[in-house]
């Protein structure tokens, strides 16, 4: 019976640290497909999101004698593509673009139900059309769980200017979901 | 809706969101990472070529220094050889009789030196050309050192008064004759001592400058004819100590 030798996650980081080229690729192959997930939210589209995930594995591979193994591994994988997404992010939008939306008295009511439904590439789409500045916002915020100092240190702005992107980050979005849910769902809000 | 209901439900529905990056993702990373290995593995090897290159090089240029050495003594100073070629000649006959001879010779160079390193210094160039007076007036001195030996011998010709004796006599008279005619040239035995002493000044006037002072520390350092950096050594109130030559091995520069 011959089967593929499988590794352990540590069995490939050893076996990378000590520059055996294949280990290298099984475990990129292990981490890829879950960290362009990452990386979408944080892009415009695929093609941008495979940069950050070619600069992000890059460094990652740099850095990874600094990995202890202290705490999961796909974490500080994870952390690495974040940051990589910034700096991407930095070096190609370098004014980060903050629409100021119109003052919305009148908060979109997402209807729960309709919104739950709704598919993670739905989702992504509604996340991929935000202001670069306000995905980034989001993103850290209520996916990564940053901390609005984090962000403002991460991002390179302030505490306050975090907050309030995030409030107008997530008015957008619910006004997309309303419509996203009216036009394919056929719910209205 | 609340807000915290709204961020989870994208938390949610992206915790397990996946997609697969095209090859082209793996082959860039792989080339990248290619590319940081070689330039990490050929650096060192680049920089330990490069210096043996550059021993090397060093190496080829202090070998050739070393051969440039012996032809400048030779070429470099017309005075030098003017003088040493002149003495040598009537040296060479005496040579098997006196190594004091070879002294001349160096007196010599040191008149040479003189000469060079002082060709405006009036006082010095009669200091020289004074014992060369000496020399051809003390040819009565001279041989009264030298011959004793040969008056011996001639003394011995005359004794067995022997046809057949004579016979032998003109062979050492022969060799006498040159001799004699080298008494002239045999005086700066007497000259060389006292060339010795007017040498000693050349040593005083060493150090009169800055200049002097580097010259007397290269010197030192430095046993080539021509040194690596020479300064003028005037007495001048100028006192302004200027660069007369510089030998770098391959280049060099020398003011007259």
């Amino acid at each position: 019976m011959l089967l593929k030798p499988t590794y352990t996650t540590d069995e490939l980081i050893t076996r990378c640290k000590a520059g055996e080229r294949k280990a290298h690729e099984l475990l990129y192959k292990q981490f890829a497909s879950k960290m362009l997930g990452v990386c979408m939210r944080y892009a415009v589209d695929k093609m941008e999101a495979e940069d950050m995930l070619q600069n992000g594995f890059v460094k990652v591979f740099e850095k990874l004698s600094d990995y202890r193994g202290d705490g999961a591994f796909e974490g500080w994988v994870r952390r690495i593509m974040v940051h990589s997404a910034i700096a991407y992010y930095r070096k190609h939008h370098k004014a980060m673009q903050v629409i100021d939306v119109a003052d919305m008295s009148n908060e979109p009511s997402v209807n729960p139900a309709a919104f739950a439904n709704m598919g993670a590439q739905d989702l992504m789409m509604i996340i991929q059309q935000l202001a670069p500045g306000y995905r980034m916002v989001f993103n850290l915020y209520a996916i990564e769980g940053y901390s609005h100092k984090e962000i403002g240190e991460i991002v390179g702005i302030t505490e306050g200017a975090s907050k309030s992107q995030l409030s107008r980050a997530r008015t957008i979005l619910k006004d997309m979901v309303l419509k996203m849910e009216d036009k394919k769902y056929g719910y209205a809000g | 809706m609340l807000d915290k209901e709204f961020d989870g439900v994208f938390n949610s529905k992206f915790e397990d969101f996946e997609v697969e990056p095209s090859p082209m993702v793996w082959d860039n990373i792989d080339a990248e990472l290619g590319d940081k290995k070689t330039k990490g593995t050929i650096m060192p090897w680049l920089s330990i070529a490069a210096t043996i290159i550059v021993l090397f090089t060093a190496g080829i240029l202090f070998m050739k220094k070393d051969r440039t050495v012996d032809k400048p003594a030779k070429s470099d100073k017309l005075a030098t050889n003017h003088l040493k070629q002149t003495i040598p000649v009537r040296i060479d006959e005496p040579v098997k009789k006196d190594d004091k001879v070879t002294v001349i010779t160096k007196s010599g160079d040191k008149i040479a030196s003189n000469k060079n390193y002082q060709p405006k210094n009036s006082l010095s160039i009669n200091t020289i050309t004074a014992p060369v007076v000496h020399t051809k007036d003390n040819t009565p001195v001279q041989p009264q050192t030298i011959n004793p030996d040969n008056k011996q011998l001639i003394a011995a010709v005359p004794d067995p008064a022997s046809t057949h004796i004579i016979a032998t006599v003109p062979d050492n008279d022969v060799k006498l004759a040159p001799v004699q005619t080298n008494a002239p040239v045999e005086r700066p035995i007497v000259m060389a001592s006292a060339d010795n002493q007017e040498t000693a000044p050349v040593k005083k006037r060493g150090i009169h400058s800055f200049g002097g002072l580097i010259n007397v520390l290269v010197a030192k350092i430095d046993k080539r004819p021509d040194k690596i950096i020479e300064f003028t050594d005037s007495d001048d109130d100028d006192a302004e100590s200027n660069i007369t030559g510089v030998n770098l091995g391959l280049v060099k520069i020398k003011k007259q």
